[in-house]
């Protein structure tokens, strides 16, 4: 790469015919940065991830995989003969690698101080704590000794109480407990050792890094640009602050946990941010998110998600089905989902809902949970929990209407695929979901059962405008959403960023044809006032707010 | 435009949905989207006001840990016993096959056993689900098989040091299965038919392969665990650290297994019930020590409870230790006196295998803390020491079981600084376990 300067983020590329004479000349190597999700976990990222790697087949790509636990896992992903894994941090694992101690001098025994400081405070400089994450790169041997120095522990304590007393009465600072500050600076550990992890360097080193989540994952690629200029990526899916948020307060958390885990969180987020010379969230909404976490707005760029697009779309099936793709899992409240049914079942008794999804580990407690509700409730066959799917449109060919009932999205690829599916989608309002559906299905407030229930009553009972909307849906993807879009859209990033534009590999799909196939929707226009209007349908359930 | 009392008003929505004061403006608004169903701008705007003052009370939490498992500490009385039942194979070993073969095997395998063991404990027994974890790796057979194997060229007594390696790990796999007692009886009875006049040859293989095939029938009937098996390379450490102690133990010249081999084996008896009594309080820290920490407020200077609990932990276990090994030392001493065995040498061996018996607490505890660079340290220091006595008292003026003590001696003053610090700062050394 001639220069490794990342340029100004404004700056366009040539379009792809121009940018496909370029790639026979070199291809651009990409570094993949992960965190709980590709090639080890199924879910939206892992997909995203697995469609960019096959579909911009003009990169060479390395993995860099971070997971958590010290769990058995296989790859669930096969990897494309472009594609390597290059790295898998196993965070919390007891396989660490024991590394020779190194010479005691120039120990930073401020190390974990430091961290606390520019992690943890409210009001640290995004990039302070970059320099100590570099210097964990550069002497990993020392790593352990600086930590475990008598004067580490107390520099950390005093600065860990600094922060501590320098929130505001609007940001109150639970007290402590000494777990916590034990479980803290094990964190702090692990984030020396992530940042220490090595990165191709060489033949091998990457012309751009592509970063995830906004979070452990940009350790790594932050401490990387550091030292070598190379410019990053952020691809934010779901927004790793919010995340990190639900995750605590579903988890039961106490005080000084919550604090500590969504404070890290804040940190490491605004550190990714800070790093990426393109934030690229998949929805407007996660960029309102980035902006209020300190992305500079000038370099945030919505790249939408994309699916493939079924080429015909498949008749209605004669008895009601209501199908949800998603994992069970607090975040797609499937509680919510299954009050929803009892209540359309009460209404409808012939409906059917499938459920298809995973239960991700760690998340048996809830599945159970919802099992038990299922049974409370009565459903028996009229709720089914089929598992996980490989075939999302095999599925939705047996659907009448798509359900979604999560509190947190990012844009999620299950509504992409039923709206490609042409299926009417009744959704909570969450992330990107009011603009992916925009005026191709229902949406309402989230954790509202009734108004989730009355959405698929509705569809249910008007056959006619279930399949305009879900027409509709599949026009929008066509245009808006296709993953050809979604490819091409990254190819030119690349290519901006790198100065080597690669080539795009995507499944061919006619859009000419499939537009000309939805031209009859202009004459079947949905009835006025079904469409979701997102605020008309909050008023109907109940839910408007001045 | 947002208001203040719209802002108020979402704080508010906030809290009564987390039921619990909100923790700062980005809960809020997180709040305000996933149940408020507001657009984050919008949410942003709501709780941008400046949140009114809290109560901020410290709240103990409560800390679950599993339960000590019982069957461990019968598991681990049935292993005392299977030693003893060892103790007495000595003597009929050492007139069956000579002093020189049963001493050299007994050097050889004891160190390898205990490296053995210590590998294991570390790189799969440390968790729950360990012998799951065991279960996923049948190489833990070859490397057994490969020690064993290792033995056999050794003249005189390798293939003898073969089968006790074997005896030795299997019965350790045994143990944790929870079949100590087991494995104590078919060593009694083992030595019951040795006496008897059955060929060494004979038994020990068969034991040997009982040992074995039981252990690994047992890890069978485990789930495999989804858990990766611990580091390699703290694994060879802990080895190391094992072999250190065993070494200390072998040293000591005067180990002859003449008419009187049994005495030494009866005489670790007493440190080895004190050693499975103290190591068993020992373990209770692993429950304590984080709910002391619980209950202890942060502040910057540290201190507080966890300290006293820490303390009080270790002069227990090592309490434990010592009035352990003195009672078990009683009937023996009883026995010596009574003509069967020189007194002298029993109570120097007995404070002998103490000695060992609290340095090996000290070092097991320091390489459970990822303190294994001092604990390695210590050993091999130890080891040494015992070398130099010996090449100071080339005539074994000393009594027997000196080096041993002076070995055991030494592992606990290299310890102790370490120790020192997890007593001093108990909060410090649980979290720079790095």
């Amino acid at each position: 790469m001639a220069d490794r300067h990342p340029p100004s983020p404004g700056v366009a590329w040539p379009p792809s015919p121009t940018g496909a004479a370029a790639s026979t000349v070199r291809r651009p190597r990409i570094l993949l940065t992960t965190e709980g999700t590709y090639p080890f976990a199924h879910g939206g990222v892992s997909t995203w991830c697995d469609i960019v790697v096959n579909g911009l087949s003009g990169a060479d790509w390395d993995v860099l995989a971070i997971t958590a636990g010290g769990i058995r896992r296989p790859l669930v992903f096969d990897l494309p003969v472009n594609a390597r894994l290059a790295g898998h941090i196993d965070l919390w694992s007891e396989q660490v690698t024991t590394r020779r101690p190194g010479r005691r001098a120039n120990l930073r025994t401020g190390l974990a101080a430091e961290f606390v400081r520019g992690l943890l405070h409210w009001d640290a400089e995004p990039l302070m704590v970059l320099d100590a994450l570099v210097w964990c790169r550069t002497n990993p041997e020392k790593i352990r000794a600086a930590l475990r120095h008598p004067d580490a522990w107390k520099a950390f304590r005093i600065a860990l109480a600094d922060v501590l007393a320098a929130d505001d009465d609007e940001r109150v600072a639970p007290l402590l407990d000494e777990q916590h500050v034990c479980d803290l600076f094990q964190t702090l550990c692990w984030i020396a050792q992530a940042a220490a992890a090595p990165t191709p360097t060489g033949q091998q080193a990457p012309d751009l890094i592509i970063v995830t989540a906004a979070g452990w994952a940009g350790i790594p690629a932050a401490v990387h640009h550091a030292v070598h200029g190379t410019p990053v990526v952020l691809s934010e899916h779901g927004v790793y602050v919010r995340e990190a948020y639900l995750a605590a307060i579903r988890g039961g958390e106490s005080a000084g946990e919550r604090w500590v885990h969504t404070r890290l969180a804040r940190g490491l987020a605004r550190l990714s941010y800070g790093v990426a010379d393109i934030v690229a969230p998949v929805t407007s909404a996660n960029a309102e998110w980035e902006r209020a976490l300190g992305a500079d707005p000038t370099r945030i760029r919505t790249i939408h998600n994309g699916v493939l697009v079924p080429p015909k779309v498949a008749p209605m099936p004669v008895d009601p089905v209501v199908v949800t793709v998603g994992r069970i899992d607090p975040l797609k409240d499937v509680k919510t989902l299954l009050r929803a049914a009892a209540s359309v079942v009460e209404q409808m008794p012939h409906v059917r809902f499938d459920h298809y999804g995973p239960t991700p580990e760690g998340n048996e407690r809830y599945a159970a949970e919802c099992r038990a509700l299922h049974v409370d409730l009565g459903l028996r066959d009229r709720f089914r929990f089929l598992g996980p799917t490989d075939d999302p449109y095999a599925v939705l060919e047996n659907a009448s209407i798509s359900v979604l009932s999560s509190i947190s999205e990012g844009f999620p690829i299950s509504v992409l695929e039923a709206m490609a599916a042409g299926r009417p989608v009744v959704a909570t309002a969450v992330g990107g979901v009011p603009e992916a559906l925009s005026g191709c299905g229902f949406t309402v407030r989230p954790g509202d059962y009734e108004a989730l229930a009355a959405g698929v009553v509705r569809l249910l009972e008007d056959p006619v405008l279930a399949a305009s909307l879900g027409l509709r849906g599949r026009q929008r993807v066509v245009q808006s959403f296709g993953q050809e879009g979604c490819l091409t859209a990254y190819a030119d990033l690349i290519g901006e960023l790198t100065g080597i534009r690669p080539a795009v590999t995507a499944p061919g799909i006619d859009l000419d044809r499939q537009l000309s196939g939805l031209d009859a929707l202009d004459e079947a226009e949905p009835e006025s006032g079904s469409t979701t209007d997102r605020a008309g349908w909050r008023s109907r359930s109940g839910h408007e707010r001045s | 435009m947002t208001t203040p009392a719209d802002a108020t008003l979402d704080w508010d929505f906030a809290d009564r949905h987390l039921q619990r004061p909100t923790q700062d403006r980005l809960e809020a608004a997180v709040v305000l989207e996933a149940w408020g169903g507001i657009a984050p701008g919008e949410a942003f705007g709501l709780t941008s006001a400046v949140r009114r003052p809290q109560n901020n009370v410290f709240a103990p939490r409560v800390v679950r840990s599993d339960p000590l498992d019982p069957s461990l500490a019968l598991g681990d009385l049935g292993f005392v016993a299977g030693v003893l039942g060892m103790g007495f194979y000595l003597s009929t070993l050492t007139n069956d096959l000579g002093a020189r073969t049963v001493d050299m095997a007994w050097r050889l395998a004891l160190p390898l056993s205990l490296a053995i063991q210590w590998a294991i404990r570390r790189r799969y027994l440390s968790g729950s689900d360990g012998l799951g974890r065991l279960r996923n790796d049948p190489r833990v057979l070859g490397v057994i098989a490969a020690a064993m194997a290792l033995c056999v060229p050794f003249r005189p007594g390798g293939w003898l040091a073969a089968c006790l390696v074997g005896i030795w790990v299997g019965g350790f796999v045994i143990t944790r299965l929870g079949w100590g007692l087991v494995f104590g009886g078919a060593l009694l009875a083992g030595a019951g038919v040795l006496r008897a006049g059955a060929s060494p040859r004979l038994v020990l293989p068969v034991l040997t392969v009982l040992a074995l095939t039981t252990a690994a029938a047992g890890v069978r009937r485990h789930r495999p665990s989804d858990r990766l098996p611990g580091g390699r390379e703290r694994a060879i450490v802990a080895g190391l650290i094992g072999a250190g102690i065993g070494g200390v133990l072998v040293l000591e010249p005067r180990f002859l297994w003449d008419g009187r081999a049994a005495l030494v084996a009866i005489t670790v008896v007493p440190a080895l019930l004190g050693s499975v009594w103290g190591g068993w309080h020992m373990g209770k820290l692993w429950r304590v020590l984080p709910n002391a920490l619980v209950k202890q407020p942060f502040s910057w200077s540290g201190g507080g409870s966890s300290i006293t609990v820490v303390r009080a932990l270790l002069v227990g276990a090592l309490g434990r230790v010592v009035v352990g090994a003195s009672l078990g030392s009683i009937p023996i001493l009883a026995w010596a006196a009574s003509g069967a065995g020189p007194v002298d040498d029993v109570w120097a061996l007995l404070i002998a295998h103490l000695c060992l018996g609290v340095a090996g607490l000290a070092v097991s505890l320091l390489e459970a803390f990822d303190r294994w660079g001092t604990a390695l340290l210590a050993v091999g220091v130890g080891c040494l020491a015992c070398v130099v006595v010996n090449l100071l008292d080339p005539a074994h003026d000393l009594v027997p079981g000196s080096r041993i003590g002076i070995g055991a001696l030494v592992v606990i003053v290299m310890s102790g600084q370490a120790l020192l610090m997890l007593v001093t700062s108990p909060a410090r050394t649980l979290a720079a376990r790095v």
